[in-house]
Order: structure tokens, then C-alpha cells, then sequence
């Protein structure tokens, strides 16, 4: 009669087994596969002659030269008329700021004017981390087509 | 042999069976069941399997060679496929494959040009038919100097890598935060 009462109860309990296995199977997966430092990427177009057709906006070309330590001069160019401003700070990050409110300034002044493209002529004192800041901060400002001056190209 | 009365036990056998039912007892003891608390453990793998697949990302997987400390940079984007050429203080890497050290290259890039051909020319065998997109992943160490860095560009868009794309790491000068 016992027997008969223990065979009608039900297991009615989860066998997590297969769970737990299926788990640590996509755990260790994942672990693997998982890209733990983001890394991202500035575009740079090496390429010159970069003026556009003929249009009711007028297409500069910036030139960015390190001339001093924590002293940065924008060039705004088109044909022979030239607009340069200096930017300066008492470190490089300083400096970086001024610049960006330079430029944003200029924009806000030239309403019709549209930069085509941008130039960084490097510097000795400059390393690749300060020349990356600059081409971030002209990317800031919607600058896509930077190129990098190679020394004695332009 | 022991006589009770008319009937004769053989004891042995009464013995072996009195020993065997009470090892059964015994064995019926010491199954005892051992039940682990499977939920708490299944709470953390969910967890953890959640979180491992938000941030996992479909990007290609970019190695950063060890000597190279990325710059940062707020404006990047996501990088794609491409051969990449790693600079550190002192050596240039194509492809994780030691080219020399880079002033020497910078005083002789015919290495660097040879291997950059050999690129493009694996590049061109792989895809018929599709013109060479000359995209380039850049590495560098943050130190380096930018006279260095645009000299090797040079000789990138000398061998018609002309696309370059600069790896940076999340961060940096942030023009919003400033204003």
C-alpha cells in the first residue's frame, strides 16, 4: 500500500542541471569573445585638391601650425585671401579650448563659408597624442576631411 | 550443528542473513540525499550571461600591441577590417610582423614599401574584381613624435594607402564639456 502512495507522488522539481550547464558553456563563450578595450578610429584622407564645384558657398581651407609651445595658429584660407588667428592657453589642453572657441567663432561670423578641408602641419615638440587632440577638436567643429601635412609637401 | 527440538538450524546461513539485513539498513542510512541550492547560482550565471551580452560588441577585434599607448579621442568611430601597422617608441609592426626600428625606416623605407606592396598585392588576390580601398589601421604610441607619425603617412600614401584610420581610445579634450 506504502508503495503504491510513493509511486503516485510527482517530482515536480526543475532538473536545473542542463541549465547550470548551458550556462557556463555561453558564460565562458562570452568571456572569450568579448572585445574588453574600445577601441575607436580617427579617418584621415591623405589626399590634396580637395576644393569642391563652384557653389553659393564659399569653400576655405584651414591650416593648423603648432608655432610655439601651448601656441597654435588657424589659417582660414581661400585663393589669396587669408583670416589667421592664434590660439593660446598656459597648457596644451588650454590651448585646445582656445583653439575650439576660435574656430567656433569663426564659423559664427562666416555664416556662408564652409571649410572643405583641414591641414595639420606637425612639429617636432608635438607628439602623436597632442596632434590627435588637435584633429579631435577640429572634428568637434564638423571638420571630416583632415589630412596631415607631410613635412616639406606643402 | 545445534539441534532445537525436532528441527535443526543451520546457523551459518541464519547468521550470513541477519549480517546481510542489517548492512541493508546500514546502506539505507547512509543514503542520505544531498540537494545543492542551484537557485542562487542560476541567479548569478543569468547575470552575468546579461551583462556579457550588452557589452558584447560585433566590432572587429583590434589588438593593441604591447609598447603602444593609444591617444584618446571623443570624435572616433567604429574601426574597420584592415591591415595594421603599429608604431612604438622605437619599432614599426606591420600586422604584428617586426618591419625595424623606425629611424632606421625613416632613413630607408624600402622595407616598409616592400611589405606595404605585399599588402596590397594579398589584398587584390583576395578580392578580383574590387578596386583596392587602401585602408590602413594606424597604431601609435602617444609619445611618438608627429614629424615621425606624418612621415610614415608619407610613405602609406606613397604605397596608395591613403585611407588611415588613427586608432584612439574613448576620451580626451571634450569641446561640450568646456563650453
Amino acid at each position: 500500500m506504502s508503495r503504491l502512495r510513493g509511486k503516485k507522488e510527482l517530482n515536480t522539481e526543475l532538473n536545473l542541471t542542463p541549465l547550470v550547464d548551458l550556462f557556463s558553456t555561453i558564460v565562458c563563450f562570452l568571456l572569450i569573445a568579448a572585445v574588453w578595450v574600445q577601441v575607436s578610429a580617427l579617418e584621415v584622407k591623405q589626399s590634396y585638391g580637395t576644393e569642391g564645384a563652384p557653389s553659393k558657398v564659399e569653400n576655405y581651407e584651414l591650416n593648423i601650425a603648432y608655432v610655439k609651445d601651448n601656441q597654435i595658429q588657424a589659417e582660414f584660407k581661400k585663393g589669396r585671401r587669408k583670416n589667421v588667428v592664434k590660439a593660446e592657453g598656459t597648457d596644451f589642453e588650454a590651448t585646445l579650448a582656445d583653439l575650439n572657441a576660435k574656430i567656433k567663432g569663426w564659423m559664427e561670423k562666416n555664416t556662408n563659408a564652409v571649410i572643405a578641408a583641414a591641414f595639420i602641419k606637425p612639429k617636432k615638440s608635438v607628439d602623436y597624442g597632442q596632434l590627435v587632440s588637435t584633429m579631435d577638436v577640429l572634428r568637434q567643429n564638423n571638420l571630416s576631411n583632415i589630412g596631415i601635412v607631410k613635412l616639406g609637401d606643402r | 550443528m545445534s539441534v532445537i527440538g525436532v528441527q535443526s538450524l543451520d546457523t551459518g546461513n541464519f547468521e550470513h542473513h541477519l549480517l546481510a539485513r542489517s548492512q541493508k539498513k546500514k546502506n539505507r542510512k547512509k543514503n542520505i540525499m544531498v540537494s545543492l541550492m542551484l537557485t542562487s547560482m542560476v541567479d548569478m550565471f543569468s547575470m552575468l550571461v546579461c551583462f556579457l551580452l550588452i557589452t558584447f560588441s560585433s566590432n572587429p577585434e583590434v589588438n593593441i600591441l604591447n609598447g603602444v599607448e593609444l591617444p584618446k579621442a571623443n570624435t572616433g568611430v567604429a574601426v574597420k577590417e584592415a591591415s595594421v601597422i603599429a608604431i612604438t617608441k622605437d619599432e614599426l609592426f606591420l600586422d604584428n610582423e617586426r618591419i625595424g626600428n623606425v629611424q632606421q625606416l625613416l632613413r630607408n623605407p624600402r622595407p616598409l614599401a616592400a611589405r606595404l606592396e605585399k599588402v596590397k598585392k594579398n589584398w587584390t588576390e583576395i578580392h578580383p574584381g574590387v578596386e583596392f580601398t587602401g585602408r590602413m589601421n594606424f597604431q601609435a604610441d602617444k609619445s611618438v613624435n608627429s614629424i615621425t607619425i606624418s612621415t610614415i603617412m608619407g610613405i602609406l600614401t606613397g604605397a596608395q594607402f591613403n585611407i588611415i584610420q588613427m586608432a584612439t581610445l574613448p576620451g580626451g579634450f571634450n569641446a561640450k564639456a568646456q563650453q
